[in-house]
């Protein structure tokens, strides 16, 4: 288990939280306080160093039989360094198999992403990774007549 | 034209209870927002925002897409087989428009 309330010093930082569409500072607050945490059964994948930000690979799986006892419900990436700081929210459902996905994000500039997983019996699993980028996205000029 | 078809690769023959791979790709912009031309004037957004997958009418993945998605959004996930049957994949972006799309699966018993 890690220390709860670091991550929710480190959490509560994350700017622009407030105007997230569907995943509310209220709601990852309140799940992030009144859930059992741990890091462990997540891991992400997602390289030290990109080029550019406009097109990163990211994948992330989560440890679960992925049956109607046990299941990942609902995978959040945050990338707070962004000026949107939830990427992504992937809904499973048992019939999923496996709680593995990957996709490619945009960064603004070098941060630190997150995937926080919501389990079937309440429990959050937390897995982050820095990563360096040295041309954000959205910061290039684009020639238009 | 076929470019602008959202394209699956995903097996059409599966073992039951086998846990297959899916991949998909739809040709979009996902224009943030946030950027602007040479003369300051913002570029519009215009991105998905949702994609959602049926096996055999059940919702089996789903997600809920930002700005922080790449452009032509990529994404892998998987399903484990039960029935033969249709799974159906689904785009809609934030004019409105939809993406449909459907992928037969042979499950072998």
């Amino acid at each position: 288990m890690i220390q709860r309330r670091k991550l929710l010093i480190a959490v509560s930082s994350l700017p622009l939280l407030t105007w997230l569409p569907a995943l509310r500072a209220s709601e990852l607050t309140r799940l992030l306080e009144t859930q059992p945490l741990s890091e462990d059964g997540i891991t992400i994948s997602l390289p030290k160093i990109a080029e550019t930000g406009n097109s990163v690979p990211l994948s992330i799986s989560v440890e679960s039989p992925m049956t109607s006892e046990h299941w990942v419900r609902r995978l959040h990436v945050m990338v707070p360094g962004n000026p949107e700081d939830k990427a992504i929210t992937f809904t499973f459902s048992p019939a999923s198999g496996r709680a593995a996905v990957a996709t490619r994000i945009k960064l603004a500039r070098t941060q630190f992403v997150r995937a926080i997983a919501e389990m079937s019996d309440g429990s959050v699993r937390v897995a982050g990774a820095s990563i360096l980028v040295t041309a954000g996205a959205c910061v290039d000029e684009v020639w238009m007549n | 034209m076929d470019e602008l078809k959202p394209r699956i690769r995903m097996p059409q023959h599966v073992a039951a209870g086998e846990v297959f791979q899916v991949r998909t790709i739809l040709p979009h912009p996902m224009e943030t927002g946030y950027r602007r031309t040479r003369m300051g004037e913002k570029i519009p957004r215009h991105i998905v925002v949702a994609f959602t997958v049926h096996y055999n009418d059940e919702l089996v993945f789903a997600a809920d897409i930002g700005p922080g998605i790449s452009s032509n959004p990529y994404f892998e996930f998987h399903v484990r087989a039960s029935r033969s049957g249709e799974l159906v994949f689904r785009w809609e972006d934030d004019r409105g428009q939809v993406w449909n799309i459907s992928q037969k699966l042979i499950v072998n018993p």
